[in-house]
């Protein structure tokens, strides 16, 4: 007591006292708040090449985006991230530090790059294309792109006239593999006498050897549709130089060419979406595998060439609504092109073997060294 | 309390408690104002709450569904190892764990049945994703839940087997009994559609659910869930307040839904945040009423800081008055000792019988002006606590006979009666401060005297035992005065005050006087009463307690004082002894030194430390007084060096101390340094005897001779016009000769006369201005000083009338001075001439 009133400025300390009294609880109950109320999720992006990059890159990156804004989440990208470097352990210690609460893992082979660090960020949910890898917190996710890829067999099957389609492919990995076995059926179905002539370049992203190959498929081959699985459009540039169709991949070509005579498209921001609200809901960790389909609108054919008479436009339609009423393209009598049946006739390939396990093409599918 | 001060009167009182009231308003109102607030909160915390259980029952649902996977996965692996149509049949019927509502079966890829009813994939859309491989669980409205997986053969679906759950089983299924049994639970599709209600399910429920709250809330929670595992929602409805929840089932279309009361969840929680807002409420107050004790106290300690301080100042200031008056006292003392001392002198030497009267009433006025001064000291010392009493045995009868003997002749002066009286039974050997005691009764008896006016002073002595060697003395003074006024009684002890100060201002004194009776007698443990009537007199009645020391009673008092002033005569002679006097200031020796001519002490002074010293060394004296301050060689230092002194012939003799600085416990400290006794400055004649008496060696004490009375016998015969004395003196003391000089100025007188009386007839200034010189030495070189006093004025006159720088005016003055005062002089110089030869008679 005698301490308190020998202190002069009295008045000042009780003002301070007062002040404490008043200003620490309101601080502390804002922070409180603001800590609840502002946990802004974060979702981290890790993809190959440059995000402006029409094809694999940009589509990802516009569909993620368009996702992330219509949820209200924090979209964290890193981009040029080259595959089996350490450039994507060390983009996802980046991201983590930064707060992302989900990665998408954008490109074939980082899963199997990350597989150690993937296990080592348990709180943190996984995202990837590849179904090489598995871990509880690890989803592999894909489109039924093979579904579009089947249609566009079947156009392509119709449309040929020398009956040999030319397939520029990057690797021979079960991705691409069954993206050329399910466009090799679509061509059986409309045109059993065609063949898919198919030729690697090893990598996804290779102007100089995609555009020799495209090439080569016209010239010695003598294909006279062109397609292509690769993360660029050179291919599509190549046939429209040599006058003859093609059919383009993951994005619409700005072009008028009669010759171009679709795209094989996905909704990437339906798909993100559909990502994302399961990982909100906390569902995420739960599945292996999440693929959707034609049946979702996650996959299409973009607007037709003129070329493209009504009545392909016509069979390819029917074809897609069976695939939407649950038609199974892997199903039925299949052989690979080695002759071995890959599947009796009251049987279905299941999702888990398309996913993981394409290692052979099928019966109609030659490979031009 | 004080009313400036920082005292906690009304005003602040007021202030705390409307300080109080506005804190308490303010808290009062931020509850109020927090309440919603914090039912918002809670509300939201139930809400998340709610949708965390109720996410934990859809993780119920799955595990129930897994668990139900699991079960048909195993049978699906037993039938792709064994694929045989009996084993297949048999081993379904197991899984239908005989209930009719489940039905299981086995699928080919084409939708045809193997075993059991074929499912339709427009009823359960999600089926045919077990075409593709994987487990599915779906429910279809009217059908039920279904359970499917497939039946591989390597990488590829060959079949698949289901089993078909009734509707009707699905409320023990999920266990819904199992929940909250306030909480009601349903399954919805995710269009909305109820389809499994909750056992009981009727008109009351079903308005509830159209009631419009309740659906915008599941249309909330349906949105919500498009994020979110679970959702909690609190609804305020016509119906109610209810909790509305809602959790989408994994792998499925459905949503489990449901709401419970509000207060089944928040009830007590609320009863707890009631609980908490009262005991906050109370922590408040408690607080306010701390803040405001503090703030009580905080004053109160200020206060008494500024009262401690205020205490401080002034008993510093009173330290200072005390030293100042203490400085003062020895400052004023020495100059008095110098008045008294001459005055002294002067009354002993003088035989002008005008220079006596003039000397005595000098003397009462420095003895005046030295009480006054000891009752100031006194007062300070009293204030101070400085002061002590020096208690010691003495004689009350001694005490009472000085004050008789100073108080009868001022009563005498004011025609008043003084009358004693003494109770003879009054025990006569006491132990006390007489000095004090002396001192108390002088007080009341000087105003006693003082204002009195009429008839006289009684003062009475008595004592009453307390106990065996114990006694209250008693003093009543009773006067015939003015008397004090019955309210003013209780005053009149109050410092310096003084009453009717219109009637009483030609009586003097401080005013302290009381007081310090007052405080003398409080310190001696006595007390003092008044009685008195306004204009008749007063009684004073002094009551002291004192120890008695011996038997002796003070039997009949006898006043045997004369109020007549006595020639001085010494107690002793003592011609052999010699002493020593040191003092620094010279008129202080020469006092002591005339003041002790009578006894024919052989006296020697020193001005100075050192000179004493030295003096010690050279021989030997009976006795030392020392002045006690004097400047390089103090009295205490100047002992010290003189005791350690190898060739110091006085060792043994004893050394008094001089001092002016009368605070008590100086006498103590004084004999504690070596001094034998002290000697208060000014030095009273009658106490320096008795302290020589005491201390000079007892063989060189003699009686004093009665030879002194012979000069008076002179005096007495010619003391009204000759000053004998004085004559003496110029002759040398020896009357012989002074009869020879009275003889001759008688017989020159004629001749003189005449020569004077012819100048000044002729006005020769000059020559007469010789004559009335010449007078002048003769006359006084036979004590004729009036005379020669006389011719003084006259040659004074006669100078500035023949000096040259005179002026007109100065001379004409003179010469009428002259012409004026010659014949009374020469009347002068006739009665001298006259009384010489009578007085060379007389001695002759």
């Amino acid at each position: 007591m005698k301490y308190l009133s020998n202190i002069k400025n009295f008045k000042f300390l009780t003002a301070a006292v007062m002040f404490l009294i008043i200003v620490l609880p309101v601080i502390f109950v804002f922070h409180f708040n603001r800590e609840f109320a502002e946990r802004k999720e974060k979702i981290g992006l890790i993809i190959l090449g440059d995000i402006k990059t029409p094809g694999w890159n940009e589509s990802h990156y516009r569909g993620i985006k368009a996702a992330c804004e219509n949820f209200g989440i924090e979209l964290l990208v890193r981009d040029k991230v080259r595959e089996n470097i350490g450039e994507c352990p060390a983009a996802i210690k980046d991201l983590a530090r930064n707060g992302a609460r989900m990665i998408f893992l954008a490109s074939y082979s980082y899963s199997t790059e990350a597989q150690d660090l993937i296990k080592r960020y348990p709180q943190i949910a996984f995202a990837t294309n590849s179904a090489e890898v598995h871990a509880r917190n690890l989803t592999a996710y894909f489109v039924r792109m093979y579904q579009a890829r089947y249609l566009a067999g079947a156009l392509a099957g119709m449309k040929t006239k020398s009956n040999v389609i030319g397939y520029v492919a990057a690797l021979p990995n079960t991705e691409v593999n069954r993206g050329i076995n399910a466009f090799a059926l679509g061509v059986q179905k409309t045109n059993p006498q065609a063949k898919v002539v198919v030729m690697w370049t090893g990598y996804w992203q290779d102007e100089k050897t995609e555009a020799k190959h495209a090439e080569r498929l016209i010239k010695e081959a003598g294909a006279d549709i062109l397609t292509y699985h690769q993360d660029e459009e050179t291919t599509a540039q190549v046939a429209e130089k040599f006058g003859v169709d093609f059919i383009a991949y993951n994005a619409i070509l700005n072009s008028n060419s009669e010759h171009y005579l679709t795209s094989i498209l996905c909704r990437w921001d339906l798909y993100y979406s559909d990502m994302i609200q399961r990982y909100l809901k906390g569902e995420m960790n739960y599945v292996k595998n999440h693929w959707i389909g034609i049946e979702r609108g996650a996959v299409m054919l973009s607007n037709f060439s003129p070329a493209v008479t009504p009545k392909m436009i016509a069979k390819v339609d029917s074809l897609k609504q069976e695939l939407i009423n649950g038609k199974l393209i892997f199903s039925g009598k299949i052989y690979d092109n080695a002759g071995n049946l890959r599947c009796e006739e009251d049987e279905a390939i299941s999702d888990d073997t398309l996913l993981e396990n394409i290692n052979w093409l099928v019966r109609g599918v030659e490979v031009l060294e | 309390m004080n009313e400036q001060g920082f005292s906690l009167n009304e005003k602040y009182i007021r202030k705390i408690i409307l300080q109080f009231a506005t804190v308490m308003f303010i808290l009062i109102f931020a509850c109020f104002s927090l309440r919603t607030e914090v039912r918002d909160l809670l509300n939201a915390t139930l809400e998340k709450m709610i949708a965390k259980q109720t996410s934990d029952m859809s993780i119920v649902a799955e595990e129930r569904f897994s668990k139900e996977l699991a079960e048909l996965r195993l049978a699906a692996k037993y039938l792709e190892a064994h694929p045989d149509s009996a084993t297949e049949e048999n081993f379904l019927s197991l899984l239908k764990l005989d209930n009719e509502e489940i039905s299981v079966g086995l699928l080919r890829l084409d939708g045809r049945a193997i075993h059991g009813k074929i499912i339709s994939k427009w009823d359960f859309l999600r089926f045919p994703s077990a075409y593709r491989g994987n487990d599915v669980v779906d429910f279809c409205a009217g059908k039920g839940l279904l359970f499917a997986v497939p039946v591989m053969h390597g990488g590829n679906v060959k079949a698949v087997i289901y089993r078909l759950y009734d509707e009707n089983l699905l409320p023990d299924f999920f266990g819904f009994a199992e929940y909250n049994s306030d909480a009601k639970l349903l399954i919805q599709e995710r269009n909305g559609q109820i389809i499994i209600p909750y056992k009981n399910y009727g008109k009351a429920d079903r308005k509830f659910f159209m009631d419009d709250t309740i659906r915008n809330g599941f249309k909330i929670i349906r949105d919500k869930l498009a994020t979110n595992k679970s959702v909690g929602l609190y609804r305020k409805a016509e119906v109610g307040r209810f909790f509305l929840f809602a959790t989408d089932l994994p792998q499925t279309n459905c949503t489990l839904i449901g709401y419970v009361p509000w207060s089944a969840v928040a009830g007590d929680i609320f009863r707890i945040y009631t609980l908490l807002l009262g005991g906050g409420t109370l922590m408040l107050i408690f607080l306010a009423l701390v803040s405001a004790y503090l703030f009580v106290m905080r004053t109160k300690a200020e206060e008494s800081d500024a009262l401690r301080e205020a205490k401080r100042t002034a008993d510093e200031a009173n330290k200072a008055k005390s030293d100042f008056l203490a400085n003062m006292s020895h400052e004023i003392r020495t100059p008095i000792n110098a008045i008294i001392g001459m005055n002294e002198m002067i009354l002993r030497e003088s035989q002008n019988p005008d220079i006596i009267s003039y000397a005595q009433n000098s003397a009462a006025a420095s003895e005046t002006l030295l009480s006054l001064i000891n009752d100031i000291l006194d007062f300070s010392k009293i204030e101070s606590g400085k002061f002590a009493l020096l208690e010691e045995n003495y004689k009350l009868d001694e005490v009472i006979k000085s004050l008789v003997k100073m108080m009868k002749p001022r009563a005498a002066k004011k025609s008043l009666s003084f009358n004693v009286k003494v109770n003879p039974a009054t025990g006569n050997l006491l132990f006390g401060d007489s000095v004090r005691i002396r001192q108390i009764a002088l007080n009341i008896l000087s105003n006693a005297v003082k204002y009195t006016k009429v008839g006289g002073v009684e003062f009475g002595v008595d004592s009453k035992a307390i106990s065996i060697d114990k006694t209250n003395l008693i003093f009543t003074v009773k006067d015939t005065g003015i008397g004090i006024r019955t309210e003013d009684i209780p005053k009149i002890f109050n410092d310096f005050e003084r009453f009717d100060a219109q009637k009483n201002k030609n009586i003097e004194g401080t005013g302290l006087g009381l007081a310090i009776t007052n405080r003398l007698v409080n310190l001696m443990g006595g007390k003092i009463e008044v009685q008195s009537v306004y204009g008749e007199g007063s009684t004073f009645i002094v009551t002291i307690p004192q120890k008695i020391v011996g038997k002796e009673l003070i039997g009949n008092f006898t006043d045997e004082t004369t109020s007549v002033q006595e020639k001085y005569q010494p107690l002793f002679i003592a011609p052999d002894a010699e002493i020593l006097v040191v003092d620094d200031n010279e008129m202080n020796l020469t006092v002591a030194v005339n003041l002790l001519k009578a006894t024919q002490i052989k006296i020697d002074t020193a001005l100075s430390g050192m000179i004493c010293l030295k003096k010690l060394a050279e021989r030997h004296y009976d006795l030392i007084f020392m002045d006690q301050m004097m400047p390089s060689l103090d009295g205490i230092q100047t002992l010290k060096i003189a005791s350690a002194m190898e060739n110091n012939l006085s060792k043994d003799a004893p050394i008094i101390a001089l001092t002016a600085n009368a605070i008590s416990g100086t006498r103590e400290m004084l004999i504690g340094k070596g001094f034998t006794d002290y000697l208060s400055k000014p030095i009273d004649i009658k106490l320096m005897e008795q302290m020589l008496m005491k201390y000079l060696p007892s063989k060189k004490i003699l009686p004093p001779p009665e030879s002194t009375s012979e000069p008076e016998k002179i005096s007495e015969a010619n003391s009204d016009f000759i000053n004998v004395e004085l004559g003496l003196e110029y002759s040398a003391g020896m009357p012989d000769m002074y009869k020879e000089l009275l003889l001759m100025f008688s017989n020159l007188k004629a001749e003189k006369q005449k020569k004077l009386q012819e100048a000044f007839d002729a006005q020769d200034w000059k020559n007469y201005t010789i004559y009335v010189h010449a007078l002048k030495s003769t006359a006084l070189s036979i004590g004729g000083e009036k005379t020669s006093a006389a011719a003084k004025d006259l040659e004074m006159a006669g100078k500035i009338l023949t000096a040259k720088t005179s002026s007109e005016l100065e001379k004409h003055e003179n010469a009428e001075f002259i012409q004026k005062n010659h014949a009374a002089t020469m009347k002068l110089y006739d009665k001298l001439a006259e009384e010489a030869k009578r007085l060379a008679d007389t001695l002759g």
